[in-house]
């Protein structure tokens, strides 16, 4: 090979080009002495030799070709390749790059990708491709093939990451089938569910971002669009095709340029707001006759308008607007499991106007492509939370996270963090963090640092938000993440897709992201002033309604750790559990706690005992029977109050009553409160006179500390099987054994 | 890029589908979403800009062409 440099060539005439071109060059290359220029002329004669010569020269320093020239001159022999369909220079290029990878630049694959066929490059390139966007190249077909590859190689969580990323980019319908193209080769998702899509005008396109989103969030959507304009009968009447679809979530799109078509003209005051009350009339008791029939959530689209009042500067139709708005939330907040979406942030957030006149013409579209990815992402944001999917406990690292620098080096003084910029922007991202502890968020830290140099940061730094105290666990080391992350998820005895993981360092995050892809690894923008955004963000972060619980429960698994330790100095188990004065309070559902029970079945995964979910009008419904009893237990010590933490429902007639569910808070897991409230129904069942007491264990991918409850209470199994066994407990003959270390009040019945 | 190759992306089917007599009647795919999409692909891709008249005539990929042509988009 080395002697092509310097012999003579043997060369086959390049395809259209003229003779005297093929002399020109040919002269070029004999007389050349740079072996750049030499190359450039080789690659114009015969493009293959070219390439192989390339490929030579790495073994060979007499050549001297520099990587960059090699890469330069591979990219001109692929654009010219590709604009005269030379398909075997095309193959022998992409060749070329999967021995050489050096020669290959993200211009380059963008060429081939687009020149050959996918099958042919996908296992050719697939590895540069992802090597590339590692490095941070972010071209949607680079993206595509890398995510290609990842999925190939069975890295699924850097796939979805990359097929996430790649869908925020999409803003056609093309580029969108190509992602849900991508996500097909994912492992299907674990979780479904059913959205139904009610319009008072186009809204099929919305229909693939939201499969797509949905599925960035590990979802797989099912969703319904019901036919043009028929929101109102679809909702009333309990035999459409709404009904039968049996939603998980229902969106209701009614448009209120559709309900009052006389907006488009001049229609004035009080004509205005009598209109206005009549449309979200309209509206409210659509969803209220479906409330009757389906305990589905409901999420409604605030009004917008893409009419103005003709030649009316003052502002009127806006301000009509904004109170219609606000009459819309009042009245859903009165209607269980109802929510607002707010339509005008939605379509603050898109990068260019909902509304075009020529498709709400065409098609009666009244929302275009422009935003129909971020409605997506905000109906995310309400699925993700109604589903129970809400995570709960956010992961943090410090140093270039939580403030700017890095502490080990310039000390506590010297980090970035203060009322202005730069250092104004982790403020801001704390404060965020703050506020997510009063919603029921845990907050802790697993960080690579000296700890005493952290907790001097967090403790004397005068510009921290976030103190010690806000945290309710920390691994300040060195040991690898997600092995911390593993021993904080013991620690609070929550599930690994409990958890959000935070960090700066995208090393980190791709280690994250492989060793426990259950936890939700949020890719963090470069730019700290994005960190708030990118968390508002996720769908994983968002709860739909907060109870006075939720704000407490910081204070609550603090207490928790301090009981913890308690137990590390006790002599025994029991002598532990003596020292903390347990009390459980049990006694049956009301009004007040209701809600907090609902929440309890729905957020619960480890100690439930069938995984049985109810909603609130059950729950009341349940509460107010003859034949059924609601239970609830709350439970303190000399640490804390625990509040509600366990409820049962119970069918109660007859000689044989049944424990349909029972859920336990997996704070109290070990404390007795789970045995107070079954010796508690138990008691109850004698009184009636009933002879047995039943309840079946239902095996869920999670609830295996709940699995042996019947049996160490003494119940009988009426069956062997394996998964789901039905017990039974002889009350003529025994009793639920309450431990001495636990005192039990009943609350008056 | 060629206008067929457009379409076909834009309807989801192989690009050897589509001829100049492709027209909203002969492809399943091409229903009045589909021809939204369409447009959309046609304006993105080539810069151009479809009124509702243009709009409504173009159902087949000749016509499509010619329109292209008169919008000064080579290929």
């Amino acid at each position: 090979m080395a002697n092509l440099g310097t012999a003579s060539v043997g060369y086959k005439p390049v395809a259209g080009s003229g003779q005297s071109l093929d002399l020109v060059m040919l002269r070029a290359f004999r007389g050349a002495t740079d072996p750049a220029i030499k190359l450039r002329a080789l690659a114009a004669l015969d493009p293959e030799r070219a390439i192989e010569w390339m490929l030579a020269s790495r073994s060979d320093s007499v050549a001297g070709i520099r990587t960059s020239d090699g890469a330069a001159v591979l990219l001109e022999i692929v654009r010219r390749a590709s604009a005269a369909g030379d398909d075997s220079v095309l193959l022998r290029s992409a060749t070329a790059v999967s021995q050489q990878p050096t020669l290959a630049s993200a211009d380059l694959l963008v060429e081939l990708v687009r020149a050959m066929d996918r099958n042919i490059v996908a296992p050719a390139l697939g590895s540069v491709a992802r090597s590339l966007v590692a490095g941070g190249a972010a071209q949607p077909e680079l993206v595509a093939l890398a995510a290609e590859a990842a999925v190939a190689a069975g890295h699924a969580a850097e796939a979805e990451q990359l097929i996430t990323q790649l869908s925020r980019e999409a803003r056609t319908p093309t580029r969108i089938r190509q992602v849900q193209q991508l996500q097909q080769m994912l492992p299907e998702a674990q979780r479904s569910v059913r959205i139904a899509l009610l319009s008072s005008y186009t809204i099929d396109p919305l229909r693939a971002w939201l499969e797509v989103e949905c599925r960035n969030a590990g979802l797989n959507a099912q969703v319904y669009v019901a036919p043009f304009n028929s929101w109102e009968r679809e909702m009333r009447d309990p035999g459409s095709a709404l009904f039968a679809f049996t939603p998980d979530i229902v969106f209701v799109a009614a448009a209120v340029d559709d309900l009052i078509p006389d907006l488009r003209s001049s229609i004035g005051q009080p004509a205005l707001t009598a209109a206005g009350d009549a449309a979200l009339d309209r509206v409210l008791s659509s969803i209220t006759a479906f409330r009757q029939q389906n305990h589905a959530p409901v999420v409604v689209h605030s009004f917008f308008s893409a009419t103005d009042e003709a030649g009316d500067a003052s502002g009127s139709r806006a301000a009509w607007l904004a109170e219609l708005n606000a009459k819309l939330a009042a009245g859903a907040a009165q209607l269980e499991r109802c929510y607002p979406l707010d339509l005008g942030e939605v379509l603050a957030s898109a990068p260019a106007a909902a509304d075009d006149a020529r498709l709400r013409h065409l098609a009666r579209m009244r929302l275009t492509h422009a935003v129909l990815p971020e409605l997506a992402r905000a109906s995310v944001r309400r699925i993700v939370p109604a589903l129970g999917l809400t995570r709960k406990c956010v992961v943090l690292d410090l140093d270039n996270t939580l403030w700017g620098g890095i502490v080990g080096e310039v000390g506590t003084d010297g980090l970035r963090l203060g009322e202005s910029s730069p250092g104004s922007e982790y403020v801001e991202f704390q404060l965020y963090l703050k506020a997510l502890t009063r919603k029921g968020f845990l907050l802790a830290i697993a960080s690579k640092n000296n700890e005493a140099d952290a907790l001097d940061a967090l403790r004397n730094h005068k510009m921290m938000v976030l103190r010690p105290e806000d945290f309710v666990a920390s691994r300040i080391n060195w040991l690898p993440k997600p092995d911390n992350l593993r021993s904080i998820a013991e620690e609070l005895n929550l599930g690994l897709d409990a958890f959000v993981f935070v960090d700066d360092n995208p090393a980190e995050r791709a280690q994250m992201r492989r060793a426990l892809p259950q936890v939700l690894t949020v890719e963090l923008p470069s730019d700290a002033a994005l960190y708030r955004k990118a968390l508002e963000e996720l769908p994983g972060l968002q709860r739909l309604d907060v109870t006075e619980e939720d704000g407490k429960r910081t204070q609550l698994y603090q207490a928790r750790r301090a009981r913890e330790d308690a137990r590390a100095g006790a002599e025994s188990l029991d002598q532990f559990l003596a020292s903390l004065s347990l009390v459980a309070r049990v006694g049956k559902a009301d009004r007040q706690s209701t809600r907090r029970i609902q929440q309890l079945f729905e957020r619960t995964n480890q100690f439930n005992l069938t995984t049985r979910r109810y909603d609130l009008p059950t729950i009341e419904e349940r509460a107010a029977a003859d034949d059924w009893r609601v239970y609830q237990v709350s439970a303190k010590d000399r640490f804390s109050d625990h509040g509600l933490v366990g409820a049962a429902v119970v069918r109660a007639n007859g000689p044989e009553w049944s424990i349909e569910n029972l859920v336990l808070s997996c704070r109290l897991i070990g404390y007795g409160a789970e045995t107070a409230l079954l010796a508690t129904i138990e008691r109850d069942a004698i009184a009636c006179g009933a002879h047995s007491l039943c309840g079946e264990f239902l095996t869920s991918p999670r609830n295996q500390p709940a699995r042996e409850f019947y049996r160490n209470h003494g119940f009988t199994p009426e069956s062997e099987a394996r998964e789901n066994t039905r017990w039974r407990l002889d009350l003529t003959r025994s009793r639920v054994a309450v431990p001495q270390w636990l005192e039990v009040v009943h609350d008056a019945s | 890029m060629r206008p067929e190759v457009v379409i076909s992306r834009a309807l989801g089917v192989e690009p050897g589908a589509i001829t100049d007599d492709s027209s909203s009647a002969t492809l399943q795919n091409w229903d009045s979403m589909g021809h939204i999409t369409l447009i959309l692909e046609l304006e993105s891709h080539y810069g151009v800009h479809f009124s509702i008249e243009e709009s409504l005539v173009m159902k087949d990929c000749a016509t499509i062409k010619q329109l292209l042509v008169t919008k000064g988009v080579r290929w």
